[in-house]
C-alpha cells in the first residue's frame, strides 16, 4: 500500500474513532492535541489503530507518535505483508 | 437533625425509571430471562436478569460509553434520574457534594473481556484498569455532577449498595457533606462470574425452561438465586436544607446497621443478620415495632431463605408475624452490589404509595419459612416504617430503616 493510500485511510479511521464535540479538519500534520486527545485517549487511539491495520505498536517508540501523519509513517513501516 | 431521600434512580431487570419499575414489581412482572448478553450454552445456569435491549448510547455520550464499563454506565444513568429528581442540588457548593457507591464486583465485563485477550496473546485493551476498577462508578457520577466532597466507594459483596447509602447518611450526620449521591451497581452477568457461583452450587438451575419461576424466595423447590444487574442510586440529604431549597422529600433514612458475622465465608448467620438489624433500629431510635414492612434480602437459596426468617423471628419476637414482608429478588433475580440500593428504592416506594410488591413464584411456601412475605399478589398496608436487608459473603450484613416524614 502507498504511503499516500495509508494516510487516507489513517484518516478515515480516525475520523470514525475519535468522537469530537468541535470537529476540526483532519489531515496529516494533525496532532492528537489538536483534537483534544489526553493521554488515555491516545493510547486508546493506538489500541483501536492496532487491530484496525493488524499491527502492534511498539509502546516504548509510541511516545514519539504525535501527530496522524506519525501514525500513517508507522503502519506504513509496519504493514503486514499480504500475500502478491 | 433527619436525614432525608430527595431523589431516586434505578435502572433494573424490569424498568428503567422509578415509575416503570415500580408498575412492574407491584404488577408481579418477572425480569427473568434466557442470557441474551453472551452464549451461556455451556452454563449451569442459562438464566438472569438482565437489563434486556439496553443501549447505553441512548443515555450517555458516546466518549462515556467508549470509556465505562456497563456498571457505570447503569450507576450514572439511575445517578443522573436521582439527581433530576432531587433538582437544585446547585444549591450546594461542589466540595459539598459526595459520592458514595457499592459494588460487589465492578468492572468485571471489562476485566473478562481484557483478560481472555490476554490469554489469546492479543494486546491489551488501555482502559482495561480504569473501566474496571470498582470506584469508577463514583467516579464518572462525580465528574458528571461535578461532586467534589467525598467520594466513596464499597465492596462487600451482595450488601455493597447498603453500606454506601449508610455511608451516606454517615456522612450527613458528620457534617462532612450536605448532599449524597449514594447507592449500588452491578452488571456481572458474565461468563466467568456466572461459571464461578455456578462452581459454588449458588445459582438456580432448574428452571431453565421456565425461567420467570426460577427466583422463588421462601418457596418449595427454590434451588438458588438468580444472577441479575442493574443500579439503584438515591440523593440524601440533611432534611432542614432540603427544605430551605424546596426539595420534595420521598422518605427520611432513619438507620443504618451492619453487622460481621465472623463466621463463614458464605454461608449466612441468623445471629450476625439479626445484628444488623437490631443496630438499624437502634440507630433509628425507634421501637422495632414501628416497622411494618420488611424488604429482605432474600435471595432464593434453600439455606438462606430459612435463615433470614429465622433472624427475623429472632430479633422481631411474636412481631415477627405481624410484618409484611416481599422479596424483590423474585422479579429480579439478584443484583449483588446493587440490591440493597434497588431494595430502598422499593421501600420508599412501600412508604409513600401504602403498596407492597409481591413476591412472586410463592405458591407453595416452605414450611420454614412461615412469615407473610405478601405471596404473588400486592399488598396494602399502612407503614410508616420499612427495613431493607442486605447479606453479603464474607459475613458482611446491612439492614437500612426508611421512614416517613411525619
Amino acid at each position: 500500500m502507498e504511503t499516500a493510500d495509508i494516510e487516507s485511510k489513517v484518516i478515515a479511521f480516525i475520523k470514525e474513532a475519535v468522537h469530537q464535540e468541535n470537529p476540526v479538519e483532519i489531515k496529516g500534520t494533525t496532532s492528537f492535541n489538536d483534537l483534544g486527545l489526553d493521554s488515555l485517549d491516545i493510547a486508546q487511539l493506538l489500541f483501536e489503530a492496532e487491530d484496525a491495520f493488524g499491527i502492534s505498536f511498539d509502546l516504548e517508540k509510541a511516545t514519539d507518535i504525535t501527530c496522524i501523519g506519525d501514525i500513517a509513517a508507522y503502519v506504513a513501516k509496519h504493514q503486514p505483508r499480504t500475500a502478491a | 437533625m433527619r436525614v432525608v431521600v430527595t431523589g431516586m434512580g434505578i435502572v433494573s431487570p424490569i424498568g428503567i425509571g422509578t415509575d416503570n419499575f415500580w408498575k412492574n414489581a407491584v404488577g408481579g412482572v418477572s425480569g427473568i430471562r434466557p442470557i441474551e448478553s453472551f452464549d451461556a450454552t455451556g452454563q449451569r445456569s442459562k438464566i438472569a436478569g438482565e437489563v434486556s435491549g439496553f443501549d447505553a448510547s441512548d443515555y450517555l455520550s458516546v466518549k462515556c460509553v467508549e470509556q465505562t464499563d456497563r456498571f457505570a454506565q447503569f450507576a450514572l444513568i439511575a445517578a443522573g434520574q436521582a439527581v433530576a429528581d432531587a433538582g437544585k442540588l446547585a444549591a450546594y457548593e461542589p466540595h459539598r457534594l459526595a459520592v458514595s457507591i457499592g459494588t460487589g464486583m465492578g468492572g468485571y465485563a471489562t476485566y473478562e473481556s481484557s483478560a481472555a485477550r490476554y490469554f489469546r496473546n492479543q494486546s491489551t485493551p488501555p482502559f482495561t484498569v480504569p473501566k474496571t476498577m470498582a470506584n469508577a462508578a463514583g467516579a464518572w457520577i462525580a465528574t458528571e455532577h461535578k461532586c467534589r466532597g467525598p467520594n466513596l466507594t464499597f465492596s462487600t459483596a451482595c450488601s455493597s449498595g447498603g453500606h454506601a447509602i449508610g455511608a451516606g447518611l454517615q456522612l450527613l450526620r458528620t457534617g462532612q457533606a450536605d448532599a449524597v449521591i449514594a447507592g449500588g451497581a452491578e452488571a456481572c452477568v458474565l461468563p466467568l462470574t456466572m461459571a464461578g457461583f455456578n462452581a459454588l452450587r449458588a445459582l438456580s438451575t432448574g428452571f431453565d425452561d421456565k425461567p420467570a419461576q426460577a427466583s422463588r424466595p421462601f418457596a418449595k423447590g427454590r434451588d438458588g438465586f438468580v444472577m441479575a444487574e442493574g443500579a439503584a442510586v438515591l440523593v440524601l440529604e440533611r432534611e432542614d436544607a432540603a427544605r430551605r431549597r424546596g426539595a420534595a422529600i420521598h422518605a427520611v433514612l432513619a438507620g443504618y446497621g451492619s453487622s460481621c458475622d465472623a463466621s463463614h465465608l458464605v454461608a449466612p448467620d441468623l445471629e450476625g443478620q439479626a445484628a444488623a438489624m437490631r443496630a438499624a433500629v437502634a440507630d433509628a431510635g425507634i421501637e422495632r415495632e414501628a416497622i411494618a414492612y420488611v424488604n429482605a434480602h432474600a435471595t432464593s437459596t434453600p439455606v438462606g431463605d430459612i435463615i433470614e426468617t429465622r433472624a427475623l423471628k429472632n430479633f422481631f419476637g411474636s412481631h415477627a408475624a405481624r410484618l409484611s414482608i416481599s422479596a424483590t429478588k423474585s422479579l429480579l433475580g439478584h443484583t449483588i452490589g446493587a440490591s440493597a440500593a434497588i431494595g430502598s428504592v422499593a421501600t420508599i416506594m412501600t412508604l409513600r404509595t401504602g403498596v407492597i410488591h409481591p413476591t412472586i413464584n410463592l405458591e407453595q411456601a416452605d414450611p420454614e419459612c412461615d412469615l407473610n412475605y405478601t405471596p404473588n399478589i400486592a399488598g396494602r398496608c399502612d407503614v410508616q416504617a420499612g427495613l431493607c436487608n442486605a447479606f453479603g459473603f464474607g459475613g458482611n450484613n446491612v439492614s437500612l430503616i426508611f421512614t416517613t416524614v411525619k
